[in-house]
């Protein structure tokens, strides 16, 4: 298991965009209940492919995308599109490109 | 022939059977001429008008909190996010996310103390629907309804309506209550049980295969957790076809695939056999069963109340145009055409399972469509004239915790709960803007007027006229009372 695959485990909060005010717990396999990912911490920027394990009747199930992570924040983007991104946008979304900006959250969160 | 206490058992034997059906339309076998043994021992009572009966399901269990029995001096852990709204009755409040219901309050009573001791979903729903809570209190997933199984209170009053060469007395729409994901799974206490299945219910499937939960098109996923919303990988209806469609009649739930393949394959043929069935179904010594589906598909007026979309747009809008709304449509027009007692079930099996994401799904998805049907149902029964003759009683199998449960990572929900659930009537004589019973200061407990499943069940049977002693013998031949329990009188003083 990469480094990585650790430190990504815990229980996150996701601050941007705000309004979502979603919790996102991450195991070793899932994020939340549902979606399946796997990380690659080995290329620039790093990877980040999610399933949703049950993919009827959903439009949309999958994404590859490119991350971010500290002790404290983890920052997903994907595209719409069904591409990568090659990078991280200077802006929140532009293009079709989709962020998700998440803190760790601590016990008295 | 509208007296249960005539009906009689033709003297014929299965071969006989076969030959009386000609198209072989219907598939009679052992099993059903065994059914013709089932009969009834008690005539409507005296002096009443019986009414028909419309028993709303709401599978999953809904809130009592979040519905009627808010508690806003409860701690936040039991009140929940929602607030409560003051009705047209003075002291009655309501769930917030209920407005057109608390405009209406004058048109129905609570009942806020409904009791059973089981939170299993598959013994819930069987005590529920069958008014008989003497099942083991949990019950395997595999259970499939049985010719043990107390009859259904659908089907044991439809039995009571007899309606021989009419429309047919009782109607499940637009699906059966089931478990699991898998079709076909039919919770127990739905059908005829030991009456036969030729009593059982008829399905008038109109709801779409949505793997979806709630009212269609506008529906949701159990599994449509926080990381999948933030990723964007909701669920859709993505059903093709319509969502809803002008039903399709279905057999009786215990015939298998194969027969119900050769009944489609033969409506198909349908007009053109028309007037033969018509003769047929002038056959005195004709079962039963067979006469329920002939009737059925003979009857124009039935078939025109199938039609639902033949209605004017502002009566589609009224009611909502989603599953919700166009059941309850259909559940009109089919009591117009002469059916006496319906099942509908406002969402498939789980829909209200709200373990988690309680308060985003009943605001977004479960409370504004459920508002919107029921509202419209009883205006549209008052309108017509109707309310009086029609019993309206909307329950679900159990209610929920009063303490929301919120484990880390988890967005909050309240779990099954058997000791509590409310319960709404509203006419066939039910005097409106009242409430009976009274839970808990958490909503957790009955505090006044305790009521049980058995109490509920015999509610209907006495609005349906059938006398306090009622009996029907079963296929093994044995005398079975009706009521297990007392109607609530007090809904009527």
């Amino acid at each position: 298991m990469s480094d990585d695959s650790r430190k990504i485990q815990g229980v996150w909060r996701v601050v941007s965009p705000a309004k979502l005010e979603y919790i996102i717990p991450i195991s070793d396999q899932m994020l939340g209940s549902k979606v399946l990912y796997q990380l690659n911490d080995q290329v620039h920027p790093k990877q980040i492919d999610m399933q949703h394990r049950r993919p009827r009747a959903r439009p949309r199930y999958s994404a590859q995308g490119i991350y971010h992570l500290t002790e404290e924040t983890l920052t997903i983007c994907w595209n719409d599109s069904g591409q990568r991104p090659a990078e991280f946008p200077k802006q929140s979304g532009t293009g079709r490109d989709r962020f998700l900006v998440l803190r760790r959250m601590v016990d008295q969160d | 022939m509208n007296d249960p206490t005539k009906l009689t058992c033709p003297r014929v034997n299965r071969r006989q059977l076969m030959q009386m059906g000609g198209l072989g339309l219907l598939g009679v076998s052992a099993a059903d001429v065994g059914c013709l043994r089932a009969s009834a021992e008690g005539s409507p009572q005296a002096g009443r008008v019986p009414k028909k009966v419309v028993y709303i399901f709401l599978s999953g269990g809904p809130p009592q909190h979040e519905t009627f029995d808010p508690k806003p001096e409860a701690p936040q852990t039991v009140r929940g996010e929602f607030g409560a709204i003051a009705t047209k009755t003075p002291g009655m409040f309501l769930c917030e996310h209920l407005p057109l219901l608390a405009q209406r309050s004058d048109k129905f009573a609570l009942l806020r103390s409904l009791h059973h001791r089981s939170n299993d979903h598959i013994a819930g729903t069987t005590i529920m629907v069958s008014g008989d809570t003497r099942v083991p209190l949990t019950t395997p997933l595999s259970k499939k309804p049985s010719a043990e199984d107390t009859p259904g209170i659908v089907a044991l009053a439809g039995f009571y309506q007899n309606n021989r060469g009419r429309p047919p007395g009782a109607v499940v729409l637009p699906e059966y209550i089931g478990q699991g994901t898998g079709a076909g799974r039919i919770t127990p206490g739905q059908t005829a049980g030991r009456l036969g299945s030729a009593h059982d219910p008829w399905l008038v499937k109109a709801a779409s295969d949505c793997l979806g939960w709630g009212a269609c098109p506008h529906c949701f996923d159990d599994g449509d957790d926080d990381a999948v919303v933030a990723l964007g990988f909701q669920h859709e209806h993505s059903v093709p076809g319509p969502v809803f469609e002008d039903p399709s009649l279905s057999l009786p739930a215990t015939l298998s695939q194969g027969q119900l393949k050769r009944r489609i394959s033969l409506l198909e043929q349908f007009e053109g056999q028309r007037q033969r069935l018509d003769r047929l179904s002038g056959n005195s010594s004709h079962d039963r069963f067979r006469q329920q589906a002939i009737s059925l598909l003979t009857s124009s007026r039935l078939r025109r109340a199938l039609d639902f979309h033949l209605e004017d747009d502002r009566v589609l809008d009224a009611y909502g145009r989603n599953k919700f709304g166009w059941s309850l449509l259909l559940c009109r027009r089919l009591l117009e055409a002469g059916v006496s007692t319906i099942q509908v079930s406002l969402g498939r099996n789980g829909t209200w399972d709200l373990h988690r994401r309680i308060f985003p799904l009943l605001k977004d998805y479960l409370l504004p469509p459920t508002d919107l049907a029921v509202s419209a149902f009883l205006d549209d029964l008052a309108q017509r004239g109707m309310l009086d003759q029609v019993l309206v009683v909307m329950a679900g199998e159990f209610g929920r915790t009063p303490r929301i449960s919120a484990m880390r990572g988890r967005r909050p929900g309240r779990d099954h709960w058997g000791p509590l659930q409310s319960v709404m009537f509203a006419g066939g004589g039910v005097v409106g803007g009242r409430i009976l019973g009274a839970s808990d200061k958490l909503g957790g407990f009955p505090k006044q007027l305790p009521k049980t499943p058995e109490d509920l069940a015999a509610t209907i049977f006495d609005a349906l006229g059938i006398a306090p002693g009622a009996k029907y013998r079963d296929i093994q031949g044995k005398s079975q009372p009706v009521y297990l329990g007392t109607p609530i009188t007090e809904l009527y003083s």
